[in-house]
């Protein structure tokens, strides 16, 4: 799981035993009551500017559900989750049972939480030189490779003064009651964030009904109605954003100072190439969604015989977001249009339903039951964008306020539907062995018609051999079990991918043209076949439990839009094919070393590692990537196969063995080197060769991951903290790269010895066998372009490891022999926590955990992508829980 | 709720209809199909974008203009590597003009609607033209194929001839009759006139025919024949207009697209124009194509050295093409503003090429008098008064007479007629000659090449490289275009 940045209403992407698609969507699917909600994250695609979901991040739809009314969470993580869900969650699912209201005398619930966040973890960079190039002091430019500057000169600490302390607010307020045979829960709840970046807020209102109903003895029915209204004002990041901006504002000038007396901006250059001043940049551009939701859900369970049951849901879920985004006049990004306001209506409407029929029976030691079913879903989506230039008032955020004649629209419409027929069959023999086969068959309306429908089988067998005679009255086994499963799963394509779309143009006299992805009228689905096999293990008495699962999925015939030579008349060939597998472990391990009545010590972790193996790619290339993640430079999230020197039989790969035949790759540039390893040196100006071939220089996948969570209980207080731990994993670390290049790094040597790269000249003797050494000097001092040789494997930062703080907790329950005094609360609790306390990493910037991406972007995605973007920030946070 | 139901209806209907239930793949939103009309006015605004993209660097190579600081890599007749830039009509050839035109001839061939079929063969014909002239070897029998990943390059000389073959069609496509001709609903160019797709296709085929001017098969004869089967006059001319309201429609040369800000006049034009070249006669194209510094004099950069001047304040800081010093001016001027048309092919460089054809076939009278029509028109449509062109012709700078005629004199006044947007057809120009001096008089080479270079002239501009030095690099390396001076390899067209 990868939070995009620190900010408030940022999205979060979820990835559950790696990758299960290079180029599909890779997120779970999120289960409600039974029923799927949409968890979509905004695709910039779909605004007139078609953004790469890079400078804006939108909250991921799941985010819409409030914590406080979810009972439980189950997480699959395996494909058999589409057995039962569908190939909507073929990537896992997390399963969520919500909070019902109990019969009974009726109850009244409050909780808050108030929380302080602070940033604390920045890039560094260094201030000893002024604005300049080869030495000599130049005003007019942001690069850093003027003289040294005098020690006297002031030095401000913009950082300091451009972030604030985030402060957030929540309160929830509920009611619980019934009589028997009717129950209700109303909840409400309140979020206000204030995130550390100037101006970024989100605010959250949710109410929830959900009510149940027995109506005869056959019959009960349970429903629920969840509205939903949010709202966020997030800053633009990036290359665009704050964070680059302020990293590259001379540091002897005092960024807070943003605007002139008159109230125009203030410039440092006067050159439409600036870039803002940060808190500018914050304060006169605008992004802000708003969002409203309605979730509902209804479910008739009927039991005609004792055998027999019958379930049928239905819902809808449905929203509407309105967004607008506001390039001020003087900002650098709204200059060339002369101020430019992009606003869109996002809706969405997702209808869906099963109906299950189960007969359950038993015959001596065996139990058997059968399910049949089937579901349906029913997706409509529509964003209705238009955008604006040469505003005529500077701050007036309005569609209205921008010159007609530069008005432009854009429609979006997607529509899908899939149905579904399922079988499962279960049997069990005692309590010791138990045997699945389920069978789904799926159509969906995004294939051609001869490829729509296709079927996928999974089996399972388990065998609790702690039932065995053998070990009854065992003092050390408290339970054993082995199981295994076996599955397979498909994926459909995005809606509309069989012919390529034409795409209005807004060149002189209109008219239409071919987008960047071609179609394929031979569309197959993407097929998936696993195998897991694991064992649970419960010790003295449920003290020790030990929990292990061994996983591989072969992923085969993905539906890809490969980059491709433009000979295919467009740029991306949408293609079935290239074959990947991920294969890990995962052990959970739990202990509890004390257990007294009034104390005891729970100790829980999980441990996890996975690979993944890329076999082939799509079309038989060497790489396939995934341009949204080609945030800054020459780096993007690549897959690469292993047999790369087939394709490069003249280069040197020895230095590109990082990532290769890996998923989880980054390709980038990196040195050109000789047959012996020796990097070339450019004989004209003494800097090293830059090999312009992407290839593998990085490998993000960790080695390992563990969580780690200590709970202890004395009485009424209780104290967990988690630990997050991780071993590996590379980060392209591009904010380092972008101080480098600006003369900013705290890493670069004195700028007055003169250097000589280590390396051989590339004078045709480069090859031979007396290549000729380097000895040209550079000084950096003198030579700017010394800060730009260093290509982007020279940012990789290899084998991360973290150990994170992520969450310390203290509650107290108010004893009930206080509270019976006051005759007014049923219950108290008193909490304290802190998030991302502490954090201990090689990682040489703010925070390794970030994505440079939203979630919405495809494939693999940008873990391990560092630019532009803040870390996590430190929370404190307090607050109490009542029941009346 | 009767929407609420139907999912529930539906299951009960299951296995009847599905069929129709599916049939919902297609996008409301972008169509899948189109008509022509629809789809000629972006062809024609990518015609110009790959030719102004790519014209950019092309005119570093034939010093139309240098970049405004010293050193730069396509001044010092070198290229980017790893780079996208100038390969700019490798794209729009394959993708964005690309299978467009496949769109226009079947819903054409399909509807009667032949005028739309030409026109779509000729623009496709001009483009496997100007892009094989900068390229060379394509991706020509193998393109668009479909389920196909890898490509295999053609000859150039297979290219050239394709340009004939598929000329030869689109001049048969125009030439039917009895349908009903409704190419001026989408035609922003010629307005839907036949008459004038023909010219442009004849004017395309005297291209390919004159690059044959150093092989033994080259026919003078056939390129006259194609030129006075083109344009006529400068009505004729191949302008693509832009509307220059926003960034979307706006020149590509213009301000508001603002790609040229770095870009500033070179040294070799202005010597051409300001009588350095031409004993003492002012051209009265120099005020309207050019801006003087402030102190009022016309400066130029030298080849690959910058502005050494580009400092605020300095009276002779070179300004750039729009004429601002360093900065972008709100409107541009002359052929760099955004409401500018862009020249694909002009009948001033019809006559020139009709005067260099007869001037090697010893017609020196039909050179002469083909090279004073192309003059003149050139002044015309630089917008020069007539009396102002009129004493130009009289001048010094123009031979009296078909006896003192020289190539240069041919070649020169072809260089400046199609400065800027014509920096392709000027580079084909160069390459045959060889860089000769003899020719292009007074004109000076970077002291110092691209390093890659390893001291020869540049002779081609390498394939699009996040097309074919990423995706199909097996077959580059076939051709040798993975070794780093392959830009230096002569092209097909050139050789003997």
């Amino acid at each position: 799981m990868t939070p995009t940045s620190g900010q408030a209403g940022a999205s979060v992407a979820v990835q559950l035993r790696g990758p299960s698609s290079i180029d599909g969507n890779n997120q779970p699917l999120f289960v409600v009551d039974g029923l799927p909600i949409d968890n979509r994250t905004f695709n910039q695609g779909a605004l007139v500017s078609d953004q790469a979901n890079r400078a804006n991040d939108y909250q991921n739809r799941a985010g819409d559900i409030n914590p406080a009314d979810i009972e439980s969470v189950t997480v699959l993580k395996g494909p058999e989750a589409a057995a039962l869900y569908g190939i909507d969650a073929s990537s896992g699912a997390i399963i969520i049972t919500t909070k019902k209201g109990s019969t009974g005398k009726g109850k009244i619930s409050y909780d808050n939480l108030f929380r302080n966040e602070h940033l604390y973890r920045f890039p560094e960079y260094n201030s000893d030189y002024a604005r300049g190039f080869n030495g000599s002091a130049d005003p007019t430019t942001s690069f850093f490779f003027g003289p040294k500057l005098p020690a006297s000169t002031p030095k401000y600490d913009n950082i300091d003064a451009f972030f604030r302390d985030g402060f957030t607010q929540t309160h929830n307020l509920g009611f619980e009651g019934g009589t028997t045979g009717l129950s209700y829960r109303l909840s409400t709840a309140y979020t206000d964030q204030k995130g550390v970046v100037p101006t970024n807020d989100f605010n959250r209102i949710s109410v929830r009904l959900s009510t149940t109903a027995k109506i005869s003895d056959k019959l009960s029915t349970s429903s629920s109605l969840n509205f939903v209204n949010s709202n966020t004002t997030a800053p633009q990041r990036g290359a665009n954003g704050y964070l680059i901006s302020l990293l590259s504002w001379p540091f002897y000038d005092d960024a807070s100072v943003f605007l002139n007396p008159d109230g125009t901006r203030r410039q440092l250059i006067q050159s439409t190439t600036e870039q803002d001043n940060p808190l500018f940049n914050v304060n006169a551009n605008k992004n802000q969604t708003r969002n409203k939701r309605t979730i509902g859900n209804f479910s008739v369970l009927y039991d005609p015989f004792k055998w027999l049951n019958v379930t049928g849901r239905f819902g809808i879920d449905a929203y509407s977001t309105i967004g607008n985004t506001l390039l001020h006049p003087e900002s650098i990004y709204g200059i060339t249009g002369r101020g430019v306001i992009e606003s869109y209506n996002e809706n969405s409407l997702l209808m869906n339903g099963n109906l299950l029929v189960t007969a359950k029976k038993t015959f001596g030691d065996f139990k058997a039951s059968f399910t049949f079913g089937s579901s349906v879903d029913d997706r409509n989506y529509e964003v209705t964008a238009v955008r604006g230039e040469k505003m005529y008032i500077p701050d007036y955020n309005s569609i209205n306020n921008t010159d007609p004649t530069t008005q432009r629209n854009k429609l979006t419409i997607t529509r899908q539907r899939l149905l579904s027929l399922l079988g499962t069959f279960d049997l069990g023999y005692k309590d010791i062995l138990f045997f699945n086969v389920r069978g789904r068959n799926d159509w969906s309306s995004t294939l051609p018609s001869v490829n729509r429908s296709f079927f996928y089988p999974s089996t399972g067998l388990s065998f609790i051999f702690s039932e065995l005679p053998l070990f009854n009255n065992s003092s050390i086994l408290s339970y054993g079990k082995l199981r295994a499963t076996l599955s397979q799963t498909g994926k459909d394509a995005p809606p509309y991918k069989i012919l390529p779309a034409l795409f209005p143009q807004t060149t002189t006299g209109g008219g239409f043209a071919f987008g960047f992805f071609g179609g394929n009228p031979d569309l197959k689905p993407e097929r998936t076949q696993g195998y897991e096999f694991g064992t649970e293990l419960k010790l003295f008495k449920n003290r020790i439990g030990i929990d292990f699962a061994y996983f591989k999925n072969s992923r085969f015939d993905q539906i890809v839009s490969q980059r491709l030579s433009y000979g295919t008349g467009f740029i991306f060939g949408l293609v079935n094919g290239g074959t990947f597998s991920n294969q890990g472990y995962e052990v959970q391990l739990s202990l509890t070393p004390i257990k007294k009545e009034k104390v005891q010590w729970d100790i829980l972790m999980n441990f996890t590692t996975f690979t993944t193996t890329v076999e082939n790619l799509p079309a038989d290339q060497a790489e396939f990537y995934n341009s949204d993640t080609w945030l800054f430079g020459n780096a993007r999230a690549s897959a690469f196969v292993s047999d790369l020197a087939r394709f490069y039989p003249t280069i040197n790969l020895d230095y590109n063995q990082r990532g290769l035949g890996s998923a989880t790759a980054i390709g980038g540039y990196s040195y050109l080197r000789n047959k012996n390893g020796d990097i070339l040196i450019n004989p004209s100006n003494g800097l090293p060769v830059v090999n312009t071939n992407f290839l593998p220089i990085g490998d993000r996948n960790p080695d390992f991951t563990i969580g780690l969570t200590n709970e202890f209980r004395v009485g009424e207080f209780s104290l967990s903290f988690l630990l997050d731990i991780r071993k590996g994993g590379d980060v392209y670390n591009g904010t380092a790269r972008f101080l480098h290049q600006r003369g900013l790094s705290t890493t670069l040597p004195d700028r007055n010895q003169p250097y000589i790269f280590n390396g051989v000249l590339r004078d045709g003797r480069e090859n031979t066998e007396s290549p000729t050494k380097n000895s040209i000097q550079v000084t950096p001092l003198t030579r700017s372009d010394f800060f730009s040789a260093a290509p982007e494997s020279e940012f990789v930062e290899e084998d991360i490891n973290w150990i994170r703080l992520r969450d310390v907790s203290i509650n107290y329950n108010i004893p009930s022999s206080i509270l019976k005094g006051s005759k007014l609360f049923k219950s108290a609790k008193v909490f304290v926590s802190g998030t991302d306390l502490w954090l201990l990493t090689n990682y040489s910037g703010a925070d390794p955990n970030v994505n440079g991406n939203s979630a919405t972007t495809r494939g693999v995605g940008a873990f391990g992508f560092d630019f532009g973007t803040i870390s996590l920030p430190r929370t404190i946070s307090g607050g109490i829980r009542i029941t009346l | 709720m009767k929407k609420i139901l139907y999912p529930f209806a539906f299951l009960l209907f299951l296995g009847s209809s599905c069929e129709s239930y599916f049939d919902i793949n297609q996008d409301p939103s972008n169509p899948q199909v189109a008509e022509g009309f629809a789809l000629l006015p972006p062809i024609f605004a990518q015609m110009v974008r790959g030719d102004a993209w790519d014209a950019r660097y092309i005119g570093q190579y034939v010093q139309y203009w240098g970049w405004v600081s010293a050193g730069n890599s396509w001044d010092r007749q070198g290229f980017a590597p790893g780079s996208d830039a100038c390969g700019e009509k490798w794209r729009s050839y394959y993708w964005s003009i690309g299978t467009n035109i496949d769109l226009i001839i079947s819903d054409g061939v399909a509807n009667n609607k032949w005028d739309y079929v030409g026109a779509a063969k000729a623009v496709r014909a001009w483009s496997w033209q100007s892009t094989t002239d900068l390229h060379g070897e394509m991706i020509l029998k193998q393109a668009w194929e479909p389920n196909r990943y890898v490509f295999d390059y053609d000859s150039q000389q297979d290219v050239y001839a394709e340009v004939v073959r598929l000329s030869t069609e689109a001049l048969a496509d125009l030439d039917k009759t009895g349908y009903s001709a409704s190419l001026s609903r989408g035609d922003i160019v010629y307005k839907g006139d036949v008459s004038k797709w023909k010219k442009f296709i004849y004017a395309n085929l005297a291209r390919n025919a004159i690059h044959l001017s150093n092989k033994a098969a080259f026919s003078a004869d056939k390129v006259i024949e194609y030129v006075d089967k083109a344009f006529q006059n400068n009505a004729d001319n191949f302008m693509v207009p832009h509307a220059g309201t926003n960034s979307g429609d706006a020149n590509f040369y213009g301000p508001l697209r603002n790609n040229i800000g770095n870009f500033v006049q070179s040294a070799y034009i202005i010597s051409l124009l300001d009588g350095t070249t031409f004993t003492g006669v002012k051209d009265p194209r120099l005020p309207i194509m050019f801006t003087a510094s402030p102190d009022a004099v016309f400066r130029g950069v030298a080849p690959a050295s910058g502005d050494p001047n580009n400092i605020a304040g300095r009276k002779n800081r070179i300004p750039n093409l729009w004429g601002g010093l360093g900065v972008r001016p709100a409107t541009g001027r002359w052929i760099f503003n955004d409401n500018a048309p862009h020249a694909i092919l002009i009948y001033p460089e019809l006559q020139f090429i009709k005067a260099e054809a007869a001037f090697k076939k010893g017609d020196k009278t039909l050179a002469y008098s083909a090279f004073r029509l192309g003059v003149s028109a050139a002044m015309d449509f630089v917008g020069v008064s007539a009396a102002n062109r009129d004493a130009y012709l009289a001048s010094a700078a123009i031979p009296k007479s078909g006896n003192d005629l020289t190539l240069s004199d041919i070649m020169l006044q072809k260089y400046i007629a199609l400065y800027g947007q014509g920096a392709l057809e000027t580079w084909v120009d160069m390459r045959r000659y060889e860089y000769s001096n003899e020719i292009y008089k007074g004109i000076s080479f970077p002291t110092s090449l691209y390093p890659d270079n390893s001291g020869k002239f540049v002779q081609r501009v390498r394939p699009r490289f996040n097309s074919e030095y990423v995706w199909n690099l097996a077959t580059l390396r076939g051709l040798g275009a993975d070794l780093p001076d392959y830009h230096t390899k002569q092209l097909w067209f050139v050789q003997p």
